[in-house]
């Protein structure tokens, strides 16, 4: 197999980098193609067990995007001579290649003209006779590299999932992992979120004990304008705001905002099914402190 | 025509072909270059930039963003960029020359997705056999070390040294990049709204 490997290798990648004279047999050109996928795939796999390393999910992440781009552009140009002299080699217009471009089909009229066997009868410039190459001899190799796609890259994935899953829940419980640090690096203070989840907890608390003058202190100038007045806000307030708190969940954090202030949103669920059953709180730094800038029902992410 | 100096008969090693290039073709748009003086010639001249890049970095991270270092260190780098710019335009036509096409191809690398593609494609060819329109071949010499003493010019690299070097620039950049990438994936998963 290792043979089979090298001389494809070294044939379209090696000797006809850049290179549209010529032709290329089936055997030749498919056994590239699966290489190639081999490839991406083993990047995916390794990539995949990498992130499940405790604080490496993002560089395993993008090591794979880097690394698979890198391979798409120094592969490229060996991968557009092997399809032009494919298609030489069955008599075909390279031309042809275009039809990919077609919407639905073209892909599949393409892969069509790509199976076609060996019609030219010519020799090669090194003098070897254009010849479609044995399907036995290669066989062996085919089905180990197709295992390795298929199996690299839906173990990569489960590996990835697994995760992202654990680090997604770690962020909303604002507990330690690799989204919530950069989270907290992102407004420039280690204790942000967890500084912001309290603010809105003490919020929330002070309206169910009555303490109307502490909630409105954490409001912001903003939310406190909506209102008018003091006495505007309070009337305002209904029991759908004095319900218990089931958890308060990190949303998310804008950055892109008018006055580049950092908004933290957070996202809390109430106790029971009264609409709203959970509310978008969106917070700003404001001299230091965190306070409250907007309240709006939250109907559930398209995640 | 351009006759062809003593030197350019020569493979040369990357700190010859980097003060060759620099110094006496800065801005020399005949005559022909061979795959060997290009490459090695961009790798010296993309090493120095990631190495720059990477200065500018640290600067910024360790004196702050805004401090008179960082912008003594930026001012530096931009004179070193604007000092690359004439050699890598003269070289790349000499070594579109090198397979007989003119030095105005450069312009192929304006075509908004494929341009620089189809300018690699040109410029990893070999060169032309013997003499063309722009001169006879170049750098058909390699020197070995027992030359090397006698002509006063470095040993051209070997082809270990070379995927070292290359191995090494290539491993550099990927790990710029991935760090970059990292942050930028990570705030795409955090970003609200």
């Amino acid at each position: 197999m290792k043979d089979v490997l090298r001389t494809t290798i070294r044939d379209v990648v090696i000797d006809h980098y850049a290179d549209i004279e010529g032709t290329l047999n089936r055997s030749k050109f498919w056994l590239f193609m699966l290489l190639q996928t081999a490839l991406y795939s083993c990047i995916i796999a390794i990539c995949g067990f990498a992130s499940t390393v405790p604080g490496a999910m993002l560089y395993a992440i993008s090591t794979a995007v880097v690394l698979i781009s890198v391979l798409q552009f120094a592969l490229c140009l060996p991968t557009l001579g092997a399809l032009v002299r494919r298609l030489k080699d069955s008599n075909n217009s390279p031309w042809l290649l275009l039809l990919a471009l077609v919407p639905f089909i073209g892909v599949f009229i393409v892969t069509i003209l790509l199976l076609l066997p060996t019609k030219q009868q010519d020799i090669h410039l090194d003098g070897s006779p254009a010849q479609d190459g044995g399907t036995a001899k290669v066989l062996g190799t085919v089905v180990v590299l197709l295992a390795v796609t298929i199996g690299g890259f839906n173990i990569g994935m489960d590996r990835f999932e697994a995760v992202v899953t654990n680090e997604w829940t770690a962020f909303t419980q604002i507990e330690p992992g690799v989204l919530t640090s950069v989270a907290n690096r992102l407004v420039d203070d280690e204790e942000a979120t967890k500084k912001g989840r309290d603010v809105i907890a003490n919020y929330y608390a002070s309206l169910r004990s009555g303490e109307y003058k502490t909630a409105y202190r954490s409001l912001s100038m903003r939310q406190r304008e909506r209102y008018g007045t003091y006495e505007t806000w309070q009337r305002s307030l209904n029991p759908a705001d004095l319900r218990p708190i089931d958890s308060i969940d990190l949303g998310g954090i804008m950055l892109k905002t008018a006055a580049d202030i950092p908004h933290i949103t957070y996202i809390v669920y109430f106790d029971g099914f009264e609409y709203p059953q959970a509310v978008e709180v969106v917070i700003i730094r404001v001299d230091g402190d965190w306070r409250i800038e907007n309240i709006t029902p939250y109907s559930g992410e398209e995640e | 025509m351009v006759t062809l100096q003593q030197e350019e008969h020569y493979q040369l090693s990357y700190v010859d072909v980097f003060k060759f290039n620099m110094l006496k073709r800065y801005a020399t748009f005949s005559g022909r270059a061979s795959r060997s003086e290009y490459w090695r010639f961009i790798l010296v001249l993309s090493m120095i930039t990631v190495i720059n890049t990477l200065i500018e970095l640290f600067v910024s991270v360790i004196c702050g963003k805004s401090s008179t270092a960082a912008d003594v260190v930026s001012v530096i780098v931009i004179i070193i960029n604007f000092a690359f710019v004439l050699p890598q335009l003269a070289v790349t036509s000499r070594r579109l020359h090198d397979i007989g096409k003119s030095g105005w191809n450069q312009l192929l690398i304006f075509i908004p997705i494929v341009g620089w593609l189809i300018l690699l494609a040109f410029t990893v060819r070999r060169s032309d056999s013997g003499v063309n329109v722009y001169g006879p071949e170049p750098q058909r010499i390699v020197i070995t070390k027992a030359m090397a003493a006698q002509i006063n010019q470095e040993a051209t690299p070997s082809r270990k040294e070379d995927l070292i070097l290359a191995g090494i620039y290539i491993t550099v950049v990927l790990v710029y990049w991935i760090y970059i990438m990292a942050f930028a994936i990570g705030g795409g998963m955090i970003a609200a709204g």
